[in-house]
């Protein structure tokens, strides 16, 4: 009785062990889209409530517990504000500047692009931290290689894959993401990739080219649907590549993507 | 039907906690694994025959909701399973006084070798095909993290869990009394 209930238990592990690296190994993804549409689909209303309210319990917590640190927010805000009045008649002239600038260097202005904004609804439960899911998907137009950015044109990751009511962002970090990137300060190319979740690398600069500690990099607008001028980063370590061909630079990005909670994503460049 | 409604239910319950609560809350903390909890559960409760099913429906959702390769935490649990069931045989005896260390150290040990086993397949995958192999990071760090956040929420899980399954008996038709903790 025992050895047949053991035998019965050994036949049905290897049958799933045997379906599963079948599927693991064999399985096109695009024989599994239909069935991650509908499970998303099905699941995205609870996601979307669960998120929302997990925001606000952490804004909450946050906001009760800085309650002490207002009074002295508000006396360093007072003195901010005096001397950003001073400081705003300063950039009005930088602004003109900042127009021909990019201009010359054939820059999209930022009002140039067709947003749709989405709320992050879920994140990387594996902890890879390297994408996330965003409330917008192919019925807002949303589809992918998307550029998706953050607040004033800082560029967070692209679109990996759209369902109908939401999308996967493969963040920067995401070894997915590969970006083409030009260094602002001294006009060097290469190219950007995650490193699984630990950080940024620029990659492919060649030895000639110059990449210098603080040099800011942005998109170069080579590749499809990544238009020019998004930030991506600011350069914190230069260094070689093994075979010494190309240099290599890891990249700070502008914004901690774990406390991203809304994101656009450029559906069109209106240009 | 009912009953494979309702546990379909909780997965979807499961998966919407871990992936949009869990991770907005405690952003810089591996949160528990709410879906090996409920298999490891299953499994010390039911043993392997009458969980493997249920393992299977867990990770094909998880696998269609985190966007990875489909069959990826089907194989993971459905191993799970089957070594959570033995071990619980061997050491989940009712009215011991250590059995709450003895499921405390399953849980967390099935939170290690899920972390191993997604390593390993991530690493078959990658000499396959990039694309499908970036979908799980390995460090020694978070693993332990998050064996040890998934064995504290079987901690606060295990309780209610058990006045359910008593109460709720016909309704979830366990196989095995559930292991009285002390």
């Amino acid at each position: 009785m025992l050895k047949k209930s053991r035998k019965k238990k050994i036949s049905i592990l290897l049958t799933v062990v045997a379906v599963s690296l079948g599927l693991i190994f064999l399985t096109p993804e695009s024989l599994v889209r239909p069935f991650r549409r509908v499970v998303i689909a099905v699941s995205y209303p609870l996601e979307k409530i669960a998120a929302l309210l997990s925001y606000r319990v952490k804004n909450t917590a946050g906001f009760l517990g800085s309650i002490s640190d207002l009074r002295n927010e508000n006396e360093r805000l007072i003195r901010e504000n005096n001397s950003l009045f001073a400081k705003n008649a300063t950039l009005l002239s930088v602004q003109k500047e900042n127009d021909e600038l990019r201009s010359q260097l054939g820059l999209i202005p930022k009002n140039k692009y067709s947003l749709a904004a989405a709320f992050v609804i879920g994140h990387d439960s594996e902890r890879s931290g390297t994408w996330m899911t965003v409330d917008k998907g192919s019925g807002a137009g949303v589809a992918p290689g998307m550029p998706a950015i953050v607040s004033d044109g800082i560029l967070a990751g692209r679109v990996g894959e759209a369902a109908d009511t939401s999308a996967k962002v493969n963040l920067l970090t995401s070894p997915e993401s590969v970006i083409n990137v030009l260094d602002l300060e001294s006009g060097a190319k290469g190219v950007v990739r995650g490193d699984f979740g630990l950080g940024i690398i620029m990659d492919l600069v060649t030895q000639e080219d110059v990449v210098n500690v603080g040099d800011t990099l942005v998109t170069s607008g080579l590749g499809s649907n990544m238009p020019k001028g998004l930030l991506v980063g600011t350069v914190q370590e230069v260094r070689s590549t093994q075979d010494k061909l190309f240099q290599q630079a890891l990249i700070t990005p502008r914004v901690p993507f774990r406390d991203i909670d809304v994101m656009f994503i450029i559906t069109k460049t209106n240009e | 039907m009912t009953r494979n409604i309702a546990t379909i239910l909780v997965l979807l319950l499961a998966a919407t906690v871990q992936i949009s609560v869990f991770p907005i809350i405690f952003p810089l903390f591996p949160g528990p694994n709410l879906f090996l909890l409920l298999v490891v559960y299953r499994a010390v409760t039911n043993g392997f025959v009458g969980t493997w099913r249920y393992a299977v429906l867990a990770g094909a959702i998880l696998d269609l909701l985190l966007w990875s390769p489909l069959g990826t935490h089907v194989l993971i649990f459905a191993l799970v399973s089957a070594a959570a069931g033995s071990l619980a045989k061997r050491f989940l005896v009712v009215h011991q006084p250590w059995n709450l260390l003895a499921l405390v150290g399953i849980v967390a040990l099935a939170s290690l070798a899920s972390d191993l086993g997604l390593w390993l397949i991530t690493r078959l995958l990658a000499a396959e095909s990039l694309r499908q192999a970036v979908f799980f990071k390995f460090t020694p760090s978070s693993a332990l993290l998050g064996a040890v956040s998934t064995a504290l929420a079987m901690l606060l899980f295990y309780w209610p869990a058990r006045a359910v399954s008593r109460r709720w008996r016909w309704f979830l038709r366990s196989g095995n009394p559930v292991p009285k903790l002390h």
